[in-house]
């Protein structure tokens, strides 16, 4: 028996019917010339099968998710430049999306895969066919830090508050370790993210959260100008906000 | 926002990361699977309704996937831009996932492929697809997918044991 490379390859991808099958599996147990050519298509499916294995286990950006959810993307300002610019022969196969749509997928996918994902840590951030809220740890923060206090453990803090023109109370955050700036606003019982952005992180050390969380990130900076009435909560405003619950 | 009982929807959610996949086989490169992906998306949920309950989703996504590839490389030759430069670092595959290096090889030899053995190929030994329903998705006979994946199989073969394809 000498079958072609497509019938062998049938039947190591188990498209043989049976007849057909038991023929061929004889004919291998008797033919090491024939055995040798299965294992090698064997080890190549194996091999082709392999190589795109860990693209499962990636985190699924959020412009991708967040349509299938019915959720809005939240705004990342600063990232679709950065897009183009790592990416300078994009080919505008996603010409008349948003660009907060694309914007959003850079980074914010990363920390969907913290909610997607259940082997990553701390919920950071959560989608839900809202969009985007804080996550348990990081609403904690939110409700209870003030600018002047020294960071958490995880090195989260607090920068700028102020009244949102829709009347909500927003706050800059800034988690030092992984460089992630961020505005939430409070609405009902949730710290609703309004744009986060992937900064550098800081150097550990006590100066760096400070910096971190005093100096703006430009998309950040950005949507608080966007948002904003009036100006920032000075320290005597903000903690009687934080006292009444930012309501 | 949140409508009840709609199996497309609810089984796009399980589904992106396999789309996700199938897009990068054909596109080798992550940004632009994750623009067909987006597009796929859409083009489902707008047509959520033409999908056949009993039959796989996740094929019928596939084809969608599959066709909007097609149109994209179709308005890319009308751009006579078909061959974008490529950027090796957006290619590298996740880390922890057997070796990057093959993982490149692989991405690599696949974009080689003529588009219709490459989706054979990513439909039946990547998707695990039966001859069939890889045939369904790219709608063309069981004999016409067999063979091209047979080819597809040899060329890749061939393309990953030059001394280039680094084979592990």
């Amino acid at each position: 028996m000498n079958p072609t490379e497509e019938e062998l390859g049938a039947f190591v991808d188990g498209e043989l019917e049976p007849d057909a099958r038991a023929a061929m599996a004889d004919a291998i147990a008797n033919d090491p010339a024939l055995a040798a050519r299965v294992a090698t298509l064997e080890a190549f499916n194996r091999r082709i099968r392999g190589a795109f294995a860990g693209a499962l286990s990636e985190p699924v950006p959020v412009r991708l998710s967040a349509p299938v959810l019915g959720a809005s993307t939240p705004r990342v300002v600063e990232l679709a430049a950065a897009r183009a610019t790592r990416r300078p022969s994009a080919i505008g196969l996603a010409s008349g999306r948003s660009w907060m749509a694309l914007a959003a997928s850079v980074v914010v996918g990363l920390f969907v895969g913290h909610f997607v994902w259940p082997d990553r840590p701390a919920n950071f951030v959560a989608l839900d066919e809202h969009g985007i809220t804080a996550g348990p740890a990081l609403a904690l923060e939110l409700t209870k830090r003030l600018a002047s206090d020294t960071p958490s453990a995880d090195g989260i803090a607090v920068g700028l508050s102020f009244r949102a023109r829709s009347g909500a109370y927003c706050r800059t955050f800034v988690a030092a370790h992984s460089g992630v700036a961020g505005l939430a606003c409070h609405q009902g019982e949730e710290w609703h993210i309004g744009a986060l952005t992937e900064g550098t992180p800081e150097p550990a050390g006590t100066g760096g959260y400070r910096q971190a969380a005093t100096t703006l990130a430009p998309a950040i900076g950005e949507a608080v100008a966007a948002t904003i009435d009036g100006d920032p909560l000075d320290a005597d405003a903000e903690l009687r906000a934080q006292q009444r619950g930012w309501r | 926002m949140t409508p009840k009982a709609d199996p497309v929807r609810d089984g796009l959610v399980e589904l992106l990361p396999r789309l996700r996949r199938f897009a990068r086989t054909l596109t080798a490169h992550v940004h632009d699977a994750d623009d067909l992906v987006q597009i796929a998306v859409e083009r489902a949920l707008a047509r959520a309704s033409q999908w056949q309950a009993g039959t796989r989703l996740d094929g019928w996504l596939f084809g969608i996937v599959r066709n909007a590839w097609i149109d994209e490389v179709r308005s890319r030759q009308r751009r006579n831009r078909l061959f974008a430069p490529e950027e090796a670092g957006d290619q590298v595959g996740a880390p922890g996932s057997g070796t990057e290096v093959d993982v490149l090889a692989v991405e690599t030899a696949l974009g080689r492929l003529p588009e219709e053995q490459r989706s054979a190929v990513s439909l039946v030994l990547i998707e695990g697809l039966s001859y069939k329903e890889a045939a369904d998705v790219m709608q063309v006979p069981i004999g016409t997918l067999t063979s091209r994946l047979a080819r597809g199989r040899e060329t890749l073969q061939a393309i990953l044991s030059e001394p280039g394809g680094r084979s592990p």
